[in-house]
């Protein structure tokens, strides 16, 4: 059972895309400064760089933590069983 | 003249010995002055920028010196033993208020050590005070937890021992004046891979300074003790130990590029750790690896910005860290449980706690306007000026772009694990059916004040900013923290991370597991070793020794026991001469160490 009823679920999920969007848009005027324009790497002057790589390192990272926990992760009474 | 050169660390022991002392009223008024007293008395000493030597065994000692980092850790831990004793007052145990008094004086002490030595001893009072506070946990596993917490440290106490007895005596050969000078190890940035009598005094310091700040290999401990401490006990032991490795890093290891490479590991590390726990306190202790982690990168780095930026991060991270540790604390105190997968829909009751923790969630993500906006932004700048600055000067360095960026995908991480996913699955996600109201008031009057201190420094980072160890950096940097550029990056860089969160809700899922670290090495390698491989196969070959030992004296048949001198040797007992060969040690001991103070005159 969800603690949020559903429509307020439906309500704080439209206004965090409202947010989202809100974010992409008031990108469009940052400055994009590059950071290491002296050697050549001018990714992060692109519009939307960081909303992108928000997004892809946390999908990144789930998927390598997820990986990672098929080897690591063990029934919580490991250590204290024995 | 003298009063001013009391170590603030003492004010902290005498408050704990009142403490032990009083009871009722008399110990909240004592516990809540005290660090106030301290705090005074750290400002007193860093204004008067008193630089205190006394002698000792022949030693010139500096127990109380300003180092440029000083001003703003002593601030941060004189503040969280207040506000931690705030948090506590509701707790019933004799002893581990006391300990945790020793133990921020401990940390107090290493903040204004001059000397090698003087951080070395105050180290160890943070060694056995915090052991004491996870014995006084309470779980099952606390005393446990608390001897392997113990034992590590103990082995790094002994490592930075042996380091700073060879640094001592390296220095003294080669004829420095002050060879217990607590000053950074310059040469250890250039020649670090030298093989000298030095350097491997430094490394061995090196070594238990990034055990104490819960570098890989050695971080386990975090996760395997700090969970098991009470509720009041981890909010200290979160503020402390960490950090004051933190300070001794930036005093002795500042610009020492190994560590950048370190801090960007542990702040993957910490990442994918905590995002696989369940435990809510194993969580944080995790996001403690990966905010020490910025923290190191800051350190590796060394420029004056990345070395106010490390020290301002780590004021921000403690007082998050510690809103953080009280949420989950309060959480736990009022539920009797310690797992995300078991709680959920706690909104509704403990509003304010919902709050607090919010905030603190949203400080250690480096949200706009909390602390770690203004704190981490720093470092992530600093790398990128770095950068720039080696360019100006003629020798690039192209793989300070991996850094840069593996801070800000880190950043997206820090939100993930600790800025979504703890809030998330506590107070929201499926609901438990548990309806706990908040804790007692002085409980949340703890978190009430942290919070508010995440804002006041989001919104006014120049409080801060006035006492880092190099003001003209952060006061030039703090006109661009609030620039729109800035406030957009991070805030495109989180919201989206937490997009995906919520699209990637079904796989974030908690399951009832723990996750196995380094220490699996101890807690069950070893254990299972010696039981399975080591202890068998030392009984048989003790079989064959008896069967050898059988074979070859059945020649002398009966005689054996009937020979004067075998049946003589046989009736003695092993422990008479174990005493008398301890005596003659002792007495050795002695000694030498009274002709060491010049009681004896030292003939030959």
């Amino acid at each position: 059972m969800d603690s949020l009823n559903y429509n307020t679920a439906r309500r704080l999920r439209f206004v965090g895309l409202v947010i989202l969007a809100l974010v992409l848009v008031l990108d469009l005027f940052s400055s994009h400064k590059p950071h290491f324009a002296e050697y050549g790497f001018t990714l992060d002057a692109l519009p939307w760089f960081y909303p992108m790589l928000g997004f892809l390192s946390t999908v990144l990272l789930v998927v390598v933590a997820k990986s990672l926990g098929i080897l690591l992760c063990r029934k919580d009474h490991y250590y204290v069983s024995d | 003249m003298f009063l001013t050169e009391i170590p603030p660390a003492v004010v902290m022991f005498i408050g704990a010995l009142m403490l032990l002392l009083s009871r009722g009223r008399v110990r909240w008024v004592v516990g809540l002055v005290v660090p106030a007293l301290a705090l005074t008395q750290s400002w007193v000493v860093i204004t008067q920028g008193v630089n205190s030597s006394m002698m000792f065994m022949g030693m010139e000692l500096s127990p109380v010196h300003v180092h440029p980092a000083s001003a703003a850790f002593a601030t941060i831990f004189c503040l969280m033993a207040g506000i931690g004793t705030l948090f506590a007052l509701n707790q019933q145990r004799k002893a581990e208020l006391p300990a945790a008094f020793v133990y921020a004086g401990g940390a107090l002490g290493v903040t204004f050590a001059g000397d090698l030595l003087s951080m070395l001893v105050f180290w160890e009072v943070m060694l056995v005070s915090s052991a004491v506070i996870i014995w006084c946990g309470g779980y099952r596993q606390s005393y446990s937890a608390g001897l392997r917490y113990f034992g590590l440290h103990a082995l790094a106490g002994v490592a930075m021992l042996i380091g700073v007895s060879i640094v001592a005596a390296a220095r003294t050969s080669a004829g420095a004046p002050d060879p217990l000078a607590f000053v950074p190890f310059a040469d250890m940035a250039s020649g670090w891979s030298e093989v000298s009598l030095a350097n491997a005094g430094r490394w061995l310091i090196l070594l238990a300074l990034l055990v104490c700040a819960a570098a890989p290999p050695f971080s386990a401990w975090v996760s395997d003790a700090y969970p098991e401490a009470s509720v009041w006990g981890s909010v200290f032991l979160s503020a402390y130990t960490t950090k004051a490795a933190v300070f001794a890093l930036i005093v002795a290891f500042a610009g020492f590029e190994l560590l950048m490479w370190l801090g960007l590991f542990m702040a993957f590390y910490g990442i994918v750790y905590a995002m696989l726990e369940n435990d809510i306190r194993r969580v944080l202790a995790y996001s403690i690896v990966n905010q020490v982690g910025f923290m190191l990168v800051g350190i590796g780095i060394g420029s004056e910005l990345a070395i106010d930026g490390a020290t301002a991060h780590a004021f921000a991270h403690i007082i998050y860290k510690a809103a953080l540790m009280m949420a989950a604390g309060s959480v736990i105190y009022m539920t009797s449980r310690r797992n995300l997968s078991e709680l959920g829909g706690l909104y509704r009751s403990m509003p304010v706690t919902l709050v607090c923790c919010v905030i603190a969630a949203l400080a250690i993500s480096a949200f706009p306007l909390t602390s770690g906006f203004t704190t981490k932004t720093m470092v992530d700048d600093a790398v990128a000026h770095q950068a720039h600055v080696l360019a100006a000067s003629g020798e690039p360095r192209s793989t300070l772009i991996l850094v840069w960026l593996g801070l800000e995908i880190a950043s997206a991480g820090v939100f993930l694990h600790a800025g979504i996913k703890f809030p998330w699955f506590v107070f929201f996600a499926k609901d438990s059916g548990l309806r706990p109201k908040d804790p007692p008031w002085n409980m949340q009057a703890g978190m009430v004040v942290l919070a508010a201190l995440c804002i006041l420094l989001g919104v006014f980072p120049g409080v801060l900013y006035g006492i880092l160890p190099y003001e003209a950096a952060a006061l030039e940097y703090a006109p661009i923290v609030f620039d729109y550029s800035h406030v957009m990056k991070m805030l495109g860089l989180l919201l989206f991370s937490g997009l995906a969160f919520f699209m990637l809700l079904p796989m974030l899922e908690r399951k009832r597991t723990i996750t196995l670290d380094v220490d699996w090495t101890w807690r069950q390698f070893l254990p299972r070793f010696w039981k399975e491989i080591a202890t068998p196969l030392a009984e048989s070959a003790l079989r064959v020794r008896d069967a050898a030992v059988t074979l070859l004296l059945k020649p002398l048949g009966e005689s054996r026991s009937h020979s004067p001198v075998l049946r003589y040797v046989a009736g003695w007992s092993i422990s008479a001469p174990v005493l008398v060969v301890v005596m003659m040690l002792l007495g050795y001991l002695g000694w030498m160490f009274l002709r060491g103070v010049g009681a004896l005159p030292i003939t030959d």
